[in-house]
């Protein structure tokens, strides 16, 4: 049967809170009520296209894609026809993105002319132009404008009629359209540009809406914003010829437009980046000459296995074309290098000894034996697979340096960052639509963050079941049930478009006109499609990161030359440094990079390494991969002797070897596929990238039974080959690369050898590159002065912006002063004021600061609240009340010169807590200090105390909660690690009991846990039985949240 | 001139527990009430205060076995619960004029001030009610708002709350008992009954009242008594108004036994207001007149005059709201709009529900005829269906089919159909 309707005006939740179906949704529809074909047209914008074009190929449902654009002030909508159209397409949707103001895409009508080649124009709905001079009774003018896009589109136009059973003037517009379009021999076509699907699909719509005009659903009703009726769905095509009865030609028009319009995912992949290889040169020439010289100056004397292996990676990446790719790299490393930037590859790029030797990667792959396939295999380059990656980490703070650079080497219309799309959240959810619904806000807050992590119908589900009577949210009332019935309806819709922390695609053509570019609030551009779709059309990304942990070293570094004049590198620092070992195998790594956590210390003090490859391996053990699969436990028993180590097969042992017989890298399951399996690198590196994500389980399952069947048909035993493949099935959740955990390791073994070795230094580099990693400073500081480490409260007498170092009495030990940015309250003009007036001369009273920073109230007050000023006024408060005199508070209260008391001096909790609430950071003790007499009168054990318990027994334990944890691999257990002023004491919520407790273990600041005590080695866990939040004064977010 | 403040550390802090104790205090003291912070106050005004304290202390001991009372004596009741609350000793006593200097050296948090204030004013350094009344008022009101201002009022033992209280005062009444004698016709209670009238609207004038309602209570030779309600149309004090009504109401009592006495109550009572009159009436409506007659519409009603006003609703009942306009803004006319359709829409103030007999025309159902006023009108033409729906978000879901239709005699009538319930009404007509 021939088609009779085709929608050419399908819109999906894309066009951000003017559709509420997915891509896949919608292809999914499409394929139900038959459609051959369906073109997605969202506004301006083509971010859901890859996902819908693939799922609806995937349906047998020809994809067309368009979008909606405003053209002076008027919506009408374009098809692409050809690959020359999708340019134009993208082209215009660049241009209206990024020459309006950000959210408001429009164009001039002479831009869409002038780009009209290859596009069929729809000229638009009722409120188009088309429409509204019909409306307006100007036909001498529309006639004039349909000509013009007649003639421009070269007959590729159709007048859009639409009927939605709304009024009477709706048809009669219709006729008058259908007229007007006979009269100058144009096609009309019918399109009802659905956004929905059915009933719930329209409430979510109206609530949408609403959301969009930023009012609420009583306001958007009575405004008449929404949609007037339910016939903006997704009709089928006898839906829509019963709609448009005696008017078929409308309908057939629709299947002609449609089969004429053509579409390829492969459109959007845009040309790589040429790199200027010099006169008689080329990038492929260039590339072999660097890495040759590279080498040279990694090895000396370049041996034959790495000449070899050079050639090898040389000849795939000239066959692939990637040499510009590693130029483009290298380009921006060595730049990042002559700022003195740190920078470091990381993920599978350190498996390329090309990367190696260009300096871009830190690890030798030829001599830890690393598989280059893992990066770069000829196999995945045929145009629609995964493209490689090559991640660089850059310090954090000066990444910025290195994006500017690459916009200014390739111009801003050849570069743009990738795009993020943020779906909805059970918490975001319940925010939007509780607003809307008109809910006051602490009602939606006392919700949404009980929904941490869950999407909105797992959200809606604990609602009804749980938070609806603990919190007394009233489910009978009318606005609850369209909430709930909403959230039901949001999983995987997107929300907003953020920024990617740093993937670059760089084009050698204009880039918009493959992929369109939109601006950022932060002035930088952005691709409309996210990692994952660039990663299904093999668009390689070009990833600069920011990394804390870098600039901390980077710091660290700097402050440690500049005491003792002696230069550090990164890489040149003593890799068998017993004191560091020892600190690790302690589990003393609080602040070090990546085996900071609670699961990695307590993992540390099991496996005890000794050299750098036990990092390797422990940055990849504690990983949901490895722990979901139980490694961990068989891993660490071997490694103590407590196992014997034996492998499933002997051909495993070459492999697994310096793993104790676990598998645990992605190398190490490509090599058993091609060793066992007989399958080729390509092959290998197929099955690798089945087990990227959660969401390729299906792929991964099917990959991993062909890999069974090759290795029993290779004679591996059935059941050796079973067991293989089931732990290999593990991955499927994000198994890590073992280049990727090398180039880790490296820097989480220069911060724990900072730390153990200088450890103001290490101190001082954490505080000036926060915020990073796990802990707060609040924690830091306590561990660093736990170690030894005086620490000063700012200052802005001797202090400084950042915090900095100060001598004390042992010319070795460094105290450290908490620099000025760490005030709460002062915003980045305060700090330019504040370098400006300091970088002129010290301060030399409290009036000097606040008339040479030009202060006003506010910052003075948080600058006297954290003590900074104390140095000039002896006292907090005083030195408020000076402040305040100072600045000329015009308020009576301000005293002359006098006050008319003597303001009392805070005591010692007083100034814990206050200094919690000025910096996040005390310097004159823990919060649990004031509590512990009243603590131990109860029989509460401190950590130094809890040493000497004794395993099994009853104890009470109270402190501050810093971290909370719910791993998604600990099926419902929560981890607390509680802080007093001797140290951290692990504590394990058991499901039941959390779900029991869950109030006060989630939301208390201080908590009092009886339980009973484990020890396991040096590693002492409580086991909680009984929870009870500690009356004390709460401070300000200094706890971390992982759940 | 003193209050005695009762304060227990053994004491919930709410009123409710203690509200029986205050009940049973009664017999030391005319007033006690109880605060919600679990304070229980005595009126000691012109009693000797320190011995009624000790008595009040002395009687919470008996009701309350070992509970450890303390009280504070003092003339501003802020002192006397500081006093209270503070002291060791079971009673503390304030010589009058030293309150000031007694709160001083406290600190705040004694006035129970509201915590977050509280904590602006130690972020200061403020701590003591001596620190917080040697500062400016303006400056405290300027920089804590109200709430600063009342605490550094209290502060300064400058306490104006009234702890107990005003008793309402009596509602008129008069009485008048036989002594010697009793009476077995009611109709004989007329004369001693307009004495008492004119005693209850004597005093009703004196406090500016009227009464709708007046009490007639007959006390019966054997026992008990015989109440009766004698109420008015428009409130008054007169005593010719009320006499009719009274004597009407004794003319068709029968007693049960002989009366010994008459009791006349102003029950239901108001304040006296100018003469109600007719707007209209010419001799009624002086300026002055109309000019008060409208301020009491204004103070009643408020919006008195309004105008409609179209809005985008999609239900069309829903679409005209009404706006309050000014007086001054009422004597513009309201304007016509030019180019007006010649043929306006009359909605119906609500939708009318009606039989309406259906065929399908163009695979759709349409109207064919529809009865009103027992009569049916066949509609040989109608356009159709618009469809509106919505309102599921805020809870009332609507589902319509509009037809415009025309009858036999030519007039254009707006039908139709609730989808939700199957159901048709007229919604207006065109004219």
């Amino acid at each position: 049967m021939s088609a009779r309707y085709v929608e050419l005006r399908a819109r999906s939740a894309f066009s951000f809170a003017d559709g509420v179906l997915t891509p896949e949704a919608l292809a999914s529809a499409a394929a139900e009520r038959e459609y051959p074909a369906l073109a997605l047209v969202d506004r301006a914008e083509l971010g859901g296209l890859v996902r819908f074009a693939r799922e609806a190929e995937r349906l047998g449902v020809r994809p067309i894609v368009g979008a909606e654009l405003l053209v002076d002030g008027y919506p009408l909508a374009v098809l692409a026809r050809t690959q020359e159209g999708y340019r134009n397409l993208a082209g215009l949707i660049s241009e209206a993105r990024l020459s309006s103001p950000r959210g408001h895409p429009s164009l001039p009508v002479s831009s869409l002319l002038r780009r009209a080649a290859g596009l069929h124009l729809l000229t638009g709905s009722p409120t188009g132009l088309l429409s509204t001079l019909v409306r307006q009774e100007r036909e001498i003018e529309a006639r004039r404008t349909l000509a013009a896009w007649k003639e421009a589109f070269e007959g590729r136009v159709a007048v859009e009629v639409q009927l939605h059973c709304v009024s009477h003037t709706e048809r009669l517009l219709a006729e008058e359209l259908i007229r007007l379009a006979g009269h100058l021999g144009v096609p009309w076509v019918a399109t009802n540009e659905p956004r929905y699907l059915n009933d719930s699909g329209r409430l979510l719509h109206d609530l949408f809406t609403a959301l969009r005009a930023g009012t609420d659903i009583v306001s958007a009703t009575r405004r008449g914003l929404l949609l007037p009726n339910g016939e903006w769905r997704l009709k089928s095509s006898a839906e829509m010829a019963a709609a448009f009865r005696d008017k078929e030609a409308g309908l057939e028009e629709s299947v002609r437009i449609a089969d004429e319009c053509a579409f390829e995912l492969q459109w959007l992949r845009p040309p790589l980046p040429r790199f200027p290889a010099g006169p008689g040169q080329t990038e492929d020439g260039l590339l072999r000459e660097l890495v040759h010289a590279g080498g040279r100056e990694r090895w000396g004397k370049i041996g034959s296995r790495e000449t070899a292996q050079i050639d090898h990676e040389l000849s795939v990446i000239q066959r692939v074309g990637f040499a510009g790719f590693f130029l483009q790299m290298w380009d921006a490393v060595r730049f990042a290098r002559s700022r003195g930037i740190t920078c470091q590859g990381r993920g599978s790029a350190a498996n390329s000894t090309v990367a190696f030797c260009l300096g871009i990667t830190a690890v030798d792959p030829v001599r830890e034996n690393l598989l280059f396939e893992r990066f770069l295999s000829e196999a995945r380059t045929d145009g629609l697979t995964e493209a490689p990656d090559i991640d660089v980490d850059f310090e954090m703070h000066r990444r910025e340096e290195v994006l500017d650079y690459v916009y200014r080497r390739h111009g801003r219309e050849k570069a743009a960052l990738t795009g993020m799309t943020e779906t909805f959240h059970a918490p975001s959810a319940v925010q939007d639509l509780m607003r809307v619904l008109g809910y006051p806000a602490e009602a939606a807050l006392r919700l949404s963050k009980r929904l941490h992590g869950r999407t909105p119908s797992e959200g809606a589900e604990i609602i009804q079941k749980e938070l609806a009577q603990s919190t007394g949210f009233n489910l009978t009332e009318p606005r609850a049930r369209v909430l709930l019935s909403a959230l039901r309806t949001m999983d995987g819709l997107p929300r907003m478009r953020a920024t990617h922390p740093g993937g670059f695609v760089l084009s050698s053509g204009l880039l918009g006109d493959y992929l369109p570019i939109e601006p950022t609030t932060m002035g930088r551009t952005i691709l409309q499609f996210d990692k994952d779709d660039l990663d299904e059309i093999g668009v390689p990304k070009f990833d600069f990161l920011g990394l804390g942990g870098l600039t901390a070293v980077r710091l660290a570094f700097d402050a440690i030359q500049l005491r003792t004049g002696k230069p550090l590198d990164l890489y040149r620092l003593p890799q068998d440094d017993p004191e560091t070992y020892a600190m690790i195998a302690r589990g003393d790594t609080l602040g070090t990079f990546q085996i900071e956590s609670r699961a990695q210390i307590a993992s540390l003090v099991q496996t005890r390494p000794e050299r750098l490859y036990d990092l390797v391996v422990q940055v990849a053990l504690i990983r949901p991969g490895p722990i979901q699969a139980r490694f961990v436990h068989p891993y660490t028993r071997r490694r103590r002797g407590l196992e014997p180590v034996t492998y499933a097969h002997p051909a495993l042992e070459a492999i697994l070897e310096r793993t104790c017989g676990i598998p645990i890298f992605q190398e190490q399951a490509m090599r058993i596929s091609m060793v066992l399996g007989g399958y080729t690198a390509a092959e290998s590196d197929e099955l690798r990238r089945a087990m990227g994500s959660e969401r390729k389980l299906p792929r991964l399952l099917a990959a991993l039974q062909a890999l069974r069947s090759r290795m029993v048909g290779r004679g591996v035993p059935a059941d050796t080959a079973e067991k293989i493949v089931e732990d290999l099935r593990s991955f499927s959740n994000y198994g890590f690369p073992e280049s990727h955990a090398w180039s880790f390791a490296l820097i989480a073994y220069a911060t724990a050898w900072l730390k153990a070795n200088h450890p103001a230094e290490f101190l001082l580099g954490l505080l000036n590159a926060w915020p990073m990693g796990f802990y707060s400073p609040a924690t830091l500081v306590h561990d660093a002065r736990r170690g030894g480490v005086e620490v000063r409260p700012p200052c802005l007498k001797v202090g400084e912006w950042d915090c900095t170092l100060e001598e004390t009495r042992n010319s070795r030990t460094p105290a450290v002063r908490i620099g000025w940015r760490h005030i709460r309250g002062l915003g980045e003009k305060a700090r330019e004021r504040l370098r400006q007036a300091h970088a002129a001369g010290p301060f030399g009273s409290i009036e000097e600061v606040v008339r040479r920073a030009r202060l006003n109230r506010d910052e003075a007050l948080h600058l006297a609240r954290a003590g900074a000023l104390e140095v000039f006024e002896p006292g907090r408060r005083a030195a408020a009340w000076e402040a305040l005199r100072v600045v000329g508070d015009t308020f009576p209260l301000a005293p002359s010169r006098t006050l008319p008391f003597r303001p009392q001096e805070l005591e010692g909790h007083e100034r814990i807590f206050l200094d919690y609430l000025a910096t996040g950071i005390s310097v004159d003790g823990h919060p649990i200090q004031h509590l512990r007499a009243r603590l131990q009168s109860c029989g509460v054990l401190g950590t130094a105390e809890l040493a000497h318990a004794v395993d099994g027994e009853r104890v009470l334990v109270a402190g501050l909660v810093v971290v909370r944890q719910r791993p998604a691999t600990g099926k419902g257990t929560v981890f607390l690690l509680l802080e007093d002023e001797n140290g951290f004491v692990n504590v394990i919520v058991p499901p039941k009991l959390y779900e029991e407790n869950r109030e006060t273990v989630k939301f208390s600041p201080f908590l009092l846990v009886e339980g009973r005590f484990e020890r396991n080695g040096a590693v002492l866990n409580v086991t909680g039985w009984r929870f009870r939040r500690l009356n004390a004064p709460a401070p300000v977010a200094i706890t971390h949240n992982f759940h | 001139m003193s209050y005695v403040c009762l304060w227990s550390p053994r004491w919930p802090t709410a009123a409710a527990p203690l509200a029986d104790l205050a009940v049973l205090l009664l017999s030391e003291a005319p007033r006690i009430s109880v605060d919600v912070r679990g304070l229980v106050w005595a009126d000691a005004r012109g009693l000797p205060a320190p011995r009624t304290a000790v008595a009040l202390c002395r009687r919470v001991q008996e009701l309350q076995e070992g509970v450890d009372v303390r009280a504070g004596v003092a003339t501003v009741p802020v002192a006397a619960e500081v006093a209270a609350r503070s002291s060791e000793s079971s009673l503390t006593v304030l010589e009058p004029g030293y309150e000031r200097a007694f709160l001083a050296p406290h600190p705040l948090d004694l006035l129970t001030p509201d915590p977050h204030l509280l904590n602006l004013l130690r972020g200061v350094g403020i701590q003591t009610c001596g620190a917080l009344s040697e500062l400016p008022r303006e400056a405290v009101e300027v920089r804590f708002g109200a709430a600063g201002s009342a605490l550094w009022r209290l502060a300064r033992a400058d306490d104006r709350r009234l702890l107990f209280r005003p008793v309402p005062p009596e509602r008129p009444s008069a009485a008048f008992e036989f002594p010697d004698y009793s009476l077995a016709e009611a109709g004989r209670l007329l004369f001693p009954a307009n004495a008492l009238l004119e005693s209850v609207c004597t005093g009703l004038r004196k406090r500016g009242a009227t009464a709708r309602t007046l009490l007639l209570e007959l006390g019966l030779e054997g026992g008990g008594a015989i109440r009766e309600r004698v109420g008015i149309g428009v409130p008054t004090a007169e005593r010719r108004l009320w006499l009719p009504r009274v004597r009407a109401r004794l003319d068709t009592l029968a007693l049960p036994d002989r009366v010994s006495g008459i009791r006349l109550f102003a029950e239901e009572t108001g304040t006296a207001g100018a003469r109600q009159g007719d707007f209209f009436d010419p001799g009624f409506a002086s300026a002055a007149a109309v000019e008060e007659a409208l301020s009491r519409i204004f103070d009643s009603q408020e919006a008195a005059f309004v105008q409609p006003r179209g809005e985008p609703h999609p239900l069309p009942e829903a679409r005209t709201s009404w706006v309050p306009l000014e007086p001054r803004d009422v004597v513009e006319p309201a304007r016509r709009e030019k180019g007006a359709a010649a043929l306006r829409l009359h909605l119906l103030p609500e939708p009318q529900p009606l039989p309406v007999r259906v065929e399908v025309r163009g695979g759709t159902l349409h109207p064919r005829a529809f009865r009103e006023k027992g009569r049916w009108h066949e509609l040989p033409a109608s356009a159709g269906p618009d469809r509106l729906s919505g309102g599921h978000a805020v809870g009332a879901p609507y589902a319509r089919e509009y037809f415009r239709c025309q009858t036999g005699d030519g007039r254009l009538v707006w039908l139709y159909r609730d989808a939700r319930t199957d159901t048709w009404h007229l919604q207006g007509w065109w004219a």
